[in-house]
C-alpha cells in the first residue's frame, strides 16, 4: 500500500487546504451564484408581471368601440420602425373614452406587412370590441396578448434555478461519509450520471440548432422554393435606408426598402427585401444593397397570386442562406454529445465494461477467425493488425475543421480592423489585442500544412501477437512500411503503459497522464530492418491490464517513430489491449 | 462504536480474481431499518474524478434492527486492486443499513496483493 498510502495522504492535505480556503472561497462563489441569481429573479419578476396583468385583463369588461384612426407609422428611432397606430374611442360607465392602446405587447415590427396586417383588420371607422379596465376605465386594450410569453419563463427560471441551487449548494450541501471517514460511501444514483448528463446536454444543443435551423434554414429555402410560381410585378420604390439594430454583441445592420405595387387593380405596400430577413454585422454591404435600388429603374417584386399583400424582393437563395447551415453545426455537436452518452451509458452495460475496446483488426490472412472482439476468457489469437490511435488523415481533418473554426471567428475583427486601416481611421487598441489570437490562427495554418506533408510519409502496417495478451505473457510484434521507408534515418518502436486521470478543475477538464512502463522494442537506423522486421517482448507478471472508466484509464499501446530529415516525421500510437489473466 | 460489521471468512481482505468471498455481516440499531444491503464494489481514488463500478448488491429482506446475514460473492476477473502516482483502484465491501454504512477493503489481485504501478517507488 506504500504508493497508495502516500496518494491519499496527499488527497488528505488537499482537502484539509481546501476547507481552510473555503469561506473566502465559499463567499466568491456566492457572489458568482448571486449574479446568476439577481438576473434570473429580475426577468423573472418583469415577466410575471406581464403574465399576471394579461391573465387579469381577462376578466375586463368587453366594450364596443369605433376606430378613430389606423395606420402604419414609421419611427424611425426604432430598429423596428414600422408601428400600428390606431385611436379607438369607447363609451364606459355613460362616459365617452379614448384609447391608442392596441395590446400590452410591443406593436413595433421589421416589416411593414405585419403592421399592415393590423391595420387592415382595424380600418378607420369601422366597429370594434376593446376591454376595459374596471379600476382605470381610460386604460383599454383592442386585443388579449398571447401567452406565449409564458414559455419563456423557463429561461429565466434557469438562471434562477442555477444561482440558487448553487449558494444552497455551496453553504448546505455535505457529502456523506462512511463512519471510517477514509472516503466517501457509494452514492447512490451517482453510477453513470454523466451518461444522462451528456445526453441531456447533447439533446439542449441539438434541440436548439434545430430550432434555429427553421427560421434560417428551412423556412427561407421553403419560401423561396414557393416564391418560384410567384408573379413578377413592377414596383415603385418609397424609401431605402439601412436600418442599425443595437444589441450586447454590437450593432448589426439590416437592409429596410419600401416599395408600393399593384397587383389585380389593388395596391400594396411592403418592405421585405429577403426571406431571410434579420441583421447582420457589415454595413457596407446593406448600404451597397440600398445605393442599388436607389438609383434602379425599373425594379420588380415577386407577388404571391394567392395573398397579393405578400411580396418579395430577392425570392432566389443567395450566399445569404449559407448562414442558415451555421446551426446545424450545433445539431451535429449535439447528436455527437449524445451518441457519446449512449455509448457511455451501453459500454457499462457488460460484465467487462471497464476493459478498453481493442483498436485492432484481426489479421485478414488468418482465415477461420471470429470477426468479433476477443473475450479474454476464450483462449488466444495468432495475430492483430494494429490500427493507429490517430492516422494522418485525422490529424489533418482535425487541424482543418479547428484551423477554419478559429481564424473564421479571428476573422470578423481582422475585417474591421483591416477596414479601419483603408478609411484612415485605424482601431489601435483592437488591432493589438487581436495580435495573439491572429498568431495562433497562423500558427494553425502553418500546423494544416506541417500535416499535409505528413500525409506523403511511409506507412507502417503493425501486427502484435498473441491477440490475449495478458501479464507475464511473452509477444511478438512485426512491421512493414509502404512508401520511401528509405527516408526514415531511423526507427523506434516502444511499448509503453500509462496511467490517465481526468478531473475537473474549475470549469476546465484536464487530463494528467504518467507513464509506468516504458520498453523500447526497436531503434534500428538499418534500411531492411526500418523497413519490416520483427521483435520480441514481454508484459511483466506484476502489472496492471488495461483498464478505462470514465474519468480513469491505464493505457498500454505501442509507440512508433521515424526519423525523417527536413520533413515532418511518422509519429504513431498503437493503442493495445492487455487483458487481466483468464480465471482458472 | 460503529453499529455495523462486517466480517470475512478466515478474516482474510486477499484474493485472487475468481475466488469467493464469504462471510457474515451484522447490524445493531435503535429501530428497524427501511434496507439492508451489501455491496461489492470497486472505486478509483487519487487525481482523476472518482469513478465507481458496483459488480453485485446483496438486498437482505425484512432487515430487523439487530440482524445478522450471511453472504457469498464471487469475484469477477478484474479489474486488480492497483496503486499508482494519479490513480488507486479499491475493491471494497459496503453494507448499508438504514443511514448507517460501513466498508471493509479488500485487495484483489493474481497475486493476492495490490499491483505498484511503480515499484521502484515502494523498494
Amino acid at each position: 500500500m506504500g504508493v497508495n498510502f502516500r496518494l491519499q495522504q496527499k488527497t488528505q492535505g488537499l482537502s484539509a487546504g481546501t476547507q481552510n480556503a473555503s469561506v473566502a472561497g465559499k463567499i466568491g462563489i456566492t457572489l458568482f451564484f448571486s449574479v446568476f441569481f439577481a438576473m434570473g429573479m429580475l426577468f423573472e419578476v418583469l415577466l410575471v408581471r406581464e403574465i399576471v396583468r394579461n391573465i387579469t385583463s381577462r376578466s375586463w369588461p368587453k366594450v364596443s368601440c369605433t376606430i378613430l384612426e389606423s395606420s402604419v407609422a414609421d419611427d424611425s428611432s426604432q430598429s423596428s420602425p414600422y408601428h400600428f397606430a390606431v385611436k379607438y374611442q369607447y363609451v364606459y360607465q355613460d362616459k365617452t373614452w379614448q384609447s391608442e392602446r392596441y395590446q400590452f405587447q410591443n406593436n413595433n415590427f421589421d416589416d411593414y406587412q405585419s403592421a399592415q396586417k393590423l391595420v387592415n383588420t382595424c380600418p378607420v371607422g369601422a366597429g370594434s370590441v376593446c376591454y376595459v379596465n374596471p379600476k382605470n376605465p381610460a386604460e383599454a386594450i383592442l386585443r388579449h396578448s398571447s401567452f406565449v410569453l409564458a414559455f419563456f419563463i423557463l429561461i429565466p427560471t434557469v438562471f434562477v434555478l442555477i444561482g440558487g441551487g448553487g449558494i444552497y449548494g455551496t453553504w448546505f450541501y455535505k457529502k456523506k461519509k462512511a463512519p471510517d471517514g477514509t472516503a466517501p460511501r457509494t452514492p447512490k444514483g451517482r453510477i453513470n450520471k454523466s451518461g444522462w448528463v451528456l445526453v441531456l446536454f447533447g439533446l439542449v444543443f441539438a434541440a436548439a440548432g434545430s430550432g434555429f435551423s427553421y427560421p434560417l434554414l428551412v423556412r427561407p429555402l421553403w419560401n423561396s422554393r414557393l416564391a418560384r410560381s410567384w408573379v413578377q410585378t413592377p414596383c415603385k420604390i418609397i424609401s431605402t435606408r439601412v436600418l442599425s439594430h443595437d444589441s450586447d454583441d454590437g450593432t448589426t445592420y439590416s437592409v429596410d426598402i419600401l416599395y408600393d405595387y399593384v397587383f389585380k387593380d389593388h395596391a400594396y405596400r411592403s418592405n421585405r427585401y429577403d426571406f431571410i430577413g434579420g441583421s447582420s454585422s457589415g454595413y457596407d454591404g446593406k448600404q451597397a444593397i440600398v445605393n442599388h435600388y436607389r438609383q434602379m429603374n425599373n425594379p420588380v417584386c415577386y407577388v404571391d397570386p394567392g395573398n397579393p399583400s405578400s411580396a418579395v424582393l430577392v425570392r432566389a437563395v443567395t450566399w445569404k442562406n449559407a448562414i442558415g447551415l451555421f446551426p446545424l453545426i450545433f445539431v451535429v455537436v449535439g447528436l455527437a454529445v449524445m451518441i457519446g452518452g449512449i455509448v457511455s451509458m451501453s459500454r457499462r452495460k457488460g460484465q467487462q465494461w471497464w476493459l478498453p475496446k481493442a483498436q485492432s483488426s484481426l489479421e485478414p490472412a488468418s482465415p477461420g477467425q471470429s470477426q468479433y472482439p476477443l473475450s479474454y476468457l476464450s483462449g488466444g489469437q495468432d495475430s492483430i493488425i494494429l490500427v493507429p490511435q490517430n492516422p494522418p488523415v485525422k490529424k489533418l481533418i482535425i487541424l482543418i475543421a479547428i484551423g477554419a473554426f478559429w481564424n473564421g471567428v479571428v476573422s470578423i475583427p481582422v475585417s474591421q480592423i483591416i477596414g479601419g486601416f483603408k478609411t484612415g481611421h485605424p482601431e489601435w487598441f483592437l488591432t493589438l489585442f487581436m495580435i495573439p489570437f491572429e498568431i495562433v490562427g497562423a500558427g494553425l495554418i502553418a500546423g494544416v500544412g506541417y500535416q499535409f506533408l505528413a500525409l506523403f510519409n511511409p506507412r507502417f502496417t503493425l501486427n502484435i501477437g498473441p491477440g490475449n495478451l495478458h501479464p507475464g505473457s511473452e509477444g511478438q510484434i512485426g512491421w512493414t512500411a509502404r512508401g520511401r521507408a528509405q527516408r526514415i534515418r531511423s526507427l523506434s518502436i516502444k511499448l509503453i503503459a500509462r496511467e490517465e486521470a481526468t478531473y475537473r478543475k474549475g470549469t476546465n477538464t484536464s487530463t494528467d497522464k504518467k507513464t509506468f512502463f516504458e520498453k523500447e522494442l526497436v531503434n534500428t537506423r538499418i534500411v531492411q530492418e526500418i523497413t519490416a522486421g520483427r521483435a520480441r517482448f514481454s508484459i511483466p507478471q506484476e502489472t496492471m491490464h488495461s483498464f478505462e472508466s470514465e474519468h480513469n484509464k491505464i493505457a498500454w499501446l505501442i509507440e512508433l517513430r521515424g526519423d525523417i530529415a527536413r520533413w515532418p516525421d511518422v509519429s504513431q500510437e498503437y493503442h493495445i489491449t492487455i487483458y487481466p489473466k483468464a480465471i482458472v | 462504536m460503529n453499529p455495523l460489521t462486517i466480517d470475512i471468512e478466515d478474516m482474510n481482505t486477499s484474493f485472487q480474481p475468481g475466488r469467493a468471498v464469504r462471510g457474515q455481516v451484522q447490524w445493531r440499531l435503535a429501530e428497524e431499518p427501511e434496507k439492508a444491503c451489501l455491496r461489492l464494489l470497486w472505486y478509483t481514488a487519487g487525481k482523476g474524478t472518482e469513478d465507481v463500478g458496483i459488480v453485485q448488491t446483496v438486498e437482505f429482506d425484512d432487515p430487523a434492527a439487530a440482524d445478522t446475514r450471511r453472504f457469498d460473492f464471487t469475484l469477477p476477473a478484474g479489474p486488480y486492486s492497483f496503486s499508482g502516482q494519479l490513480i488507486s483502484l479499491i475493491w471494497t465491501l459496503e453494507l448499508e443499513a438504514g443511514r448507517e454504512c460501513l466498508r471493509q477493503d479488500i485487495t484483489v489481485s493474481p497475486a493476492g496483493r495490490e499491483i505498484a504501478l511503480y515499484p521502484e517507488a515502494i523498494a
